[in-house]
């Protein structure tokens, strides 16, 4: 059974989660403000950002957890072990682990790291796709410029 | 229970006005008046309080050998209420610790769809970030805040039902004991095994 320390404690750090969370959209986070001018006309590459945001917060909590863990000096490995059952249901509840075992923690921040990696590449691919995008419509502009040019040229020549 | 007078009170539990507001200046120290308010949980314990002190009075009594039985069945009962008073003076303080961390969970709740929401949205708003993409980030707010403060809520339940399993456990070790008690003091009254 829990005691009523590391229930409270538990408590205490989901709740400080929850309290970042609202900071963040509060205090104009970058993270939150920045990719919606950016990407405001590329619902997707949006999508991809208010994942990764979502996802750093879910992992933020381990951090709490980890640093509230420190202070049960006198049983650090069980209440780490309670941390990390919640911190695995948390995970379950958006579908990333399906499982509570304390034993699965390793498994579970790798997975949400992997998933953070993950649209970390695929923001940067939208990012390189749009900047090559970019690229191409000046080198067609510039194309027709001069195109332009040579046809005015052989035009004057002519006449 | 509804909040009553002193005169209310007696009249609902049968006891004459005088006498409840002797026990009531007995028991708690406090000199009461036929108008004097009473809450939930001063009713409760005046209740406890007449019950035990009843069935008290009834054990104390010589009881005709038909009514052993009764009087051996409201010993047990009596038994039952003392432990379970005892129980709840014992774990008054995790009672309290349990009630205290729903109501924190109620109270931020509640905070949070009538205030915080709003207050998020307004951000959105002044920074001109656009409609649609604003309602998408509330949407994912409103999930993820829901989601941790649901867990954080079935902690806060599972946590009750410990100590609820822990009453239940010791009230039932409690009533086979006195069971036991009374099976005990049955056969020595009645030589129940003196033929066997």
């Amino acid at each position: 059974m829990q005691t009523k320390k590391e229930i409270f404690a538990t408590l205490q750090v989901l709740k400080q989660g929850r309290a970042e969370m609202v900071q963040d959209f509060l205090d104009h986070k970058p993270d939150i403000y920045a990719p919606s001018f950016k990407y405001e006309d590329s619902p997707a590459l949006l999508n991809l950002a208010r994942e990764k945001y979502f996802m750093t917060w879910l992992i933020s909590h381990w951090q709490l957890f980890s640093h509230e863990a420190t202070f049960f000096t006198d049983k650090q490995k069980e209440t780490e072990a309670i941390f990390a059952t919640v911190f695995l249901q948390l995970l379950g509840k958006w579908a990333i682990i399906k499982t509570d075992h304390a034993g699965q923690l390793n498994l579970g921040i790798q997975l949400i790291q992997d998933m953070q990696n993950t649209l970390n590449e695929f923001i940067k691919v939208g990012d390189n796709s749009d900047a090559m995008r970019k690229k191409f419509e000046v080198e067609i502009e510039k194309n027709r410029v001069l195109f332009e040019r040579e046809i005015k040229k052989l035009s004057e020549m002519e006449l | 229970m509804a909040v009553r007078t002193v005169k209310e009170f007696a009249i609902l539990v049968n006891i004459r006005l005088d006498e409840m507001l002797q026990h009531i200046q007995s028991k708690t120290n406090n000199v009461a008046s036929p108008d004097t308010k009473l809450s939930d949980d001063e009713q409760n314990r005046l209740l406890h309080i007449f019950l035990l002190e009843s069935a008290a009075e009834l054990s104390k009594q010589q009881v005709p050998e038909g009514l052993l039985e009764t009087k051996a069945k409201l010993e047990l009962l009596y038994q039952y209420e003392k432990h379970y008073l005892e129980l709840i003076k014992e774990y008054k303080e995790e009672i309290k610790f349990a009630a205290s961390l729903q109501e924190d969970l109620r109270r931020e709740r509640s905070q949070f769809f009538t205030q915080t929401l709003r207050e998020v949205v307004q951000t959105l708003q002044v920074q001109e970030i656009d409609k649609k993409v604003a309602s998408q980030w509330i949407e994912d707010l409103v999930a993820s805040y829901t989601k941790s403060i649901d867990l954080s809520s079935d902690l806060a339940k599972t946590h009750v039902v410990q100590v609820l399993g822990i009453f239940k456990e010791e009230a039932k070790q409690e009533v086979s004991k006195a069971k036991l008690d009374d099976i005990g003091n049955a056969s020595t009254t009645h030589g129940f095994f003196k033929n066997s």
